[in-house]
């Protein structure tokens, strides 16, 4: 993940860059991987950085367990020993050296921004740890949706099935269309105005509010046919002297979480200045809330509604 | 893990394994050397120097014995009671040979000490030292895994081992803790959290509930995802050979009973009816199975192809049908042996296959090669040590334990591929997946280089009579645009075109197999397979003509029956003093 350099480029500007927000200050470091952002926050100044490797809110796999033996040989071994304080742990269950902190760092985005995300651990440590008028890097996330041309890649992927080796294997293109696909999409391939749908305050938001339902409104941007939705997000460091950002779109710079993609069942007809009007849905599964239920509602101009349910499921 | 074994150590290949050709790769079990044995028996009675004293013995087992005579040291008590690993072990004797502790301030340590961890004991202090290279007593811990250690003599001992348990036992909670939250959360079982929060809560509790360990469920849950059938069905090497040989094979299908061992959506099933089998079985473990017979169903195929969900182990074939003519299995993994499913289908074969019946594929190769990937060794190991100014080359590490699977194009191979591992699926035995085997490579690289990996991958083989082919066969490799299928099926709305049959045909009744084979090589079209590489340590430095030499040896993880354990000794000879001794390197792997 360190080799996306939109993503961790983007962390280096927002905390090395304001020197002035870190300078003196306590901060945690939620879910720090190879230490890397709690580095960043010492270069800045920071009178301490306490890193928490989370276990597993979703990857406890074995291996991941040493990674913070190793964060901790990257931490002495670039010379911040005595800034830097590494705890593995539940966030729940560790013991931190300090009670309250001025600044809480951490990068929880998820695959559709909520997929496997570390978001609600994130809440948690505000609500435990942060003082009052603490900063959250990153404070501000939102979704956007827009409808996409995909006849070739949808041929690939889903109608891949009608036909495979001369044998009917459409049992399995029901499932396939169901399961959103994470790629890349060229932004020529966007049929419509992209969509705000959710906007999301780290300062503010509640557990709750990330189960949501939200209308959408789509105008094309010119005559061409549509085969899927597209999901992106964009990430807002607001407290910045500069106003960090960065964006997942197809219109931006390759990150690893790419967009999603939400193929149809059937195509969709796009006109110019025309609207496709529906409605999102977005909860963790309840037998499994690892899982994350999707459900999109759709309606083109003189065509009756649709609703197709997706699920963003857990694979190794 | 890597160690530098010194010179004397390396004990030259016997003759016919110079075998460049390397066709004699150490298949007979006279020749095959156990795991376990590799340090050779005559280590332990070589020259041993005390540990406290500078007195040479003749053997390693008298200088232990007058080390603990003299100085009441006893190595082997020592590393039991502190419950020490083999490289721990190995960082203790350095330790004492390079700091010259007294005997007491050895027997006191308690395991916690610095240098237990530190690399910098790993190397020899001693060149050429047998007490780093004997095995330290396994039978002892085979027979008596059970056996308390014997009970401590005085009160120092009795508190020093207390100090060590609780350290494990400190270990121990912790790792429960994260167990705990690993399955919950992975599994979902609220209860079952519950339930082993309390057993460690109630820490006096004699009872803590250890959940077995199930190699196999996520196995199976994985492969339930259909994601993975999408990559493996476009797989088109793969899924276009088993069609090209099913389907140009109609002699051998027609009217046969087939098996089909790990059916995933039963693609090859539905070859092997098209090609005119009698009746096929489809087995498969996994949720995919009710897939399977759904797609069967739409086929219109449900009377010739039966679904059974199972383990080959334990299914029943239906009345009447007591052994098949011919199974068929795509069972092969990263680095062919990796996930072992090859277990399932021998254990399918030996139950189910008539006499004389043919395995498809029959026969598979482990080709092994000098490999000098760049890009790749940049992109996992040099793009560590400088990230926004920051060294992470701590990261990089693990990358030396652990092969990597990944594509390498074919002018990365720096010598010809040697044999390591030859399987024909007629006969091979499950004891014999473990193996090793020696390896002669010469360098082709055109001017001197380092050399950062080996390449290994596996060339499959089909053959119409389930025979071993041929020593001369080539593996057909498919590159880039070929049209692989346009023999046997109409691609891309294209009529089939009944003709000829190329000359590549072998004439029948001359004694030679037709044989249909796809290669995972970097010379192939890139396979899902890709290609397993093992990054070296110590790179080698190389010419055109320089000779690697060493040995590959492959077995079963005992952690995770479906991982691999790969241990890969070398040592490069000079071309320019080819009879020098060089020393030996050894490094391990797994495969995961």
């Amino acid at each position: 993940m360190l080799k996306d350099t939109v993503r961790t480029g983007s962390y280096r500007n927002a905390i090395v860059n304001n020197p002035h927000l870190f300078k003196d200050k306590l901060v945690l470091d939620v879910g720090c991987g190879t230490g890397i952002l709690s580095m960043f926050a010492a270069k800045a100044g920071a009178k301490h950085v306490v890193g928490v490797r989370i276990l597993n809110p979703w990857h406890a796999s074995v291996d991941m367990s040493n990674i913070i033996d190793q964060a901790t040989k990257i931490v002495e071994a670039n010379g911040f020993k005595d800034t830097i304080t590494l705890v593995k742990g539940k966030l729940e269950e560790v013991t931190l050296p300090f009670d309250k902190f001025d600044i809480i760092i951490s990068e929880w985005m998820g695959y559709f921004l909520l997929y496997e995300s570390m978001l609600d651990t994130v809440l948690l440590a505000r609500d435990k740890y942060l003082k009052p008028d603490g900063l959250i890097f990153p404070d501000v996330a939102t979704m956007y949706l827009a409808a996409i041309e995909d006849s070739e890649y949808k041929d690939e992927k889903i109608n891949f099935w009608d036909n495979v080796y001369g044998f009917d294997y459409s049992c399995i293109k029901e499932i396939a269309l169901r399961e959103p696909l994470v790629d890349t999409v060229e932004l020529k391939a966007v049929v419509t105005d992209p969509c705000l749908i959710k906007h999301i305050d780290l300062r503010t938001v509640k557990k709750e509010d990330l189960t949501f339902t939200v209308p959408f409104s789509l105008t094309g941007t010119r005559n061409d046919y549509a085969h899927a939705f597209l999901a992106w997000f964009d990430i807002l460091f607001d407290c910045t002297h500069t106003k960090v950002k960065f964006s997942t779109g197809p219109h931006a710079k390759y990150t690893h979480w790419k967009q999603t993609v939400f193929y149809t069942p059937d195509t969709i007809t796009v006109s110019e200045g025309q609207k496709i009007t529906g409605r999102l849905s977005c909860a963790p599964n309840g037998r499994n809330p690892r899982d994350l239920d999707i459900a999109i509602t759709y309606e083109a101009e003189g065509e009756p509604a649709k609703e197709i349910q997706y699920k963003i499921f857990h694979f190794d | 893990m890597s160690l530098r074994l010194p010179a004397t150590h390396a004990q030259p290949p016997p003759a016919e394994e110079h075998d460049s050709e390397g066709e004699s790769s150490s298949e007979d079990e006279d020749e095959e050397e156990t795991w376990d044995d590799w340090v050779s028996d005559s280590m332990d009675r070589r020259p041993c120097k005390s540990l406290f004293e500078d007195k040479t013995f003749d053997s390693v087992q008298e200088a232990l014995t007058y080390d603990e005579s003299t100085h009441k040291f006893n190595l082997k008590e020592v590393t039991s009671r502190l419950a020490l690993d083999m490289y721990q072990r190995i960082r203790l004797v350095n330790w004492i040979r390079k700091e010259h502790p007294t005997p007491s301030a050895v027997i006191a340590l308690n395991g916690s000490e610095a240098f237990f961890n530190s690399d910098e004991y790993l190397k020899p202090s001693l060149e050429d030292d047998p007490l780093l290279q004997i095995v330290p007593d396994d039978s002892d811990s085979d027979d008596e895994e059970t056996e308390k250690p014997e009970a401590p003599k005085d009160l120092r001992t009795a508190t020093r081992r207390i100090a060590a348990l609780q350290r494990k036992l400190e270990q121990s909670k912790q790792d429960l803790v994260y167990y705990r939250s690993f399955v919950s959360e992975r599994l979902n079982l609220a209860g079952l959290a519950d339930e082993l929060k309390e057993s460690t809560a109630a820490s006096t509790s004699t009872h803590v509930a250890v959940p077995l360990r199930d190699d196999d469920s996520h196995y199976f849950q994985s492969y339930a995802e259909n994601d993975i059938h999408s990559v493996m069905i476009s797989d088109k090497v793969r899924t276009a050979t088993y069609a090209k040989f099913i389907l140009s094979n109609p002699d051998v299908f027609r009217d046969a009973v087939v098996m089909d061992v790990g059916c995933g959506t039963g693609i090859l099933s539905l070859f092997a009816a098209k090609a005119g089998a009698k009746r096929v079985f489809a087995i498969d473990a996994s949720d995919i199975a009710e897939k399977a017979t759904q797609i069967v169903k739409d086929n219109e195929l449900d009377n010739i192809i039966t679904v059974i969900r199972g383990k080959v182990e334990d299914i029943k074939l239906p009345d009447g049908y007591d052994h098949v003519d011919i199974i068929i299995s795509e069972w092969m993994g990263y680095a062919l042996l990796y996930e072992s499913m090859l277990d399932s289908v021998l254990h399918a074969r030996d139950r189910f296959l008539r006499p004389e019946g043919i395995m498809a594929p029959s026969q598979c190769k482990m080709m092994f090669a000098l490999c000098d990937a760049g890009d790749l060794f940049k992109e996992r190991i040099g793009f560590w040590s400088d990230i926004y100014g920051f060294d992470l080359s701590a990261m990089a590490k693990h990358v030396y334990d652990e092969a990597v699977v990944d594509v390498v194009g074919p002018q990365t191979v720096l010598s010809e591929p040697v044999l390591v591992k030859d399987l024909f699926l007629g006969n091979i035995t499950s004891k014999q997946l473990d193996f090793s085997a020696p390896f002669t490579l010469v360098s082709t690289a055109e001017r001197r280089t380092k050399i950062h990996s080996f390449v290994l991958y596996f060339d499959t083989f089909f053959t119409n009579t389930g025979e071993p082919v041929p020593a001369d066969t080539n593996v057909y490799l498919v590159r880039d645009g070929d049209p692989i299928l346009a023999e046997v099926w109409p691609v891309g709305g294209r009529p089939h075109q009944p003709r000829r049959m190329s000359t590549a045909e072998p004439l029948k009744g001359k004694g030679r197999p037709k044989v249909t084979s796809f290669s995972t090589g970097p010379a192939s079209e890139p396979t899902h397979w890709k290609q397993t590489v093992f990054f070296l340590r110590d790179p080698i430095l190389a010419a055109e003509g320089t000779v690697v030499e060493g040995m590959f040896k492959c077995r079963k993880s005992e952690d995770n029956s479906r991982e691999l354990d790969v241990e890969i000794h070398y040592r490069v000879k000079d071309p320019e003093a080819p009879d020098a001794a060089s020393e030996t390197i050894v490094q391990l792997y797994k495969v995961r």
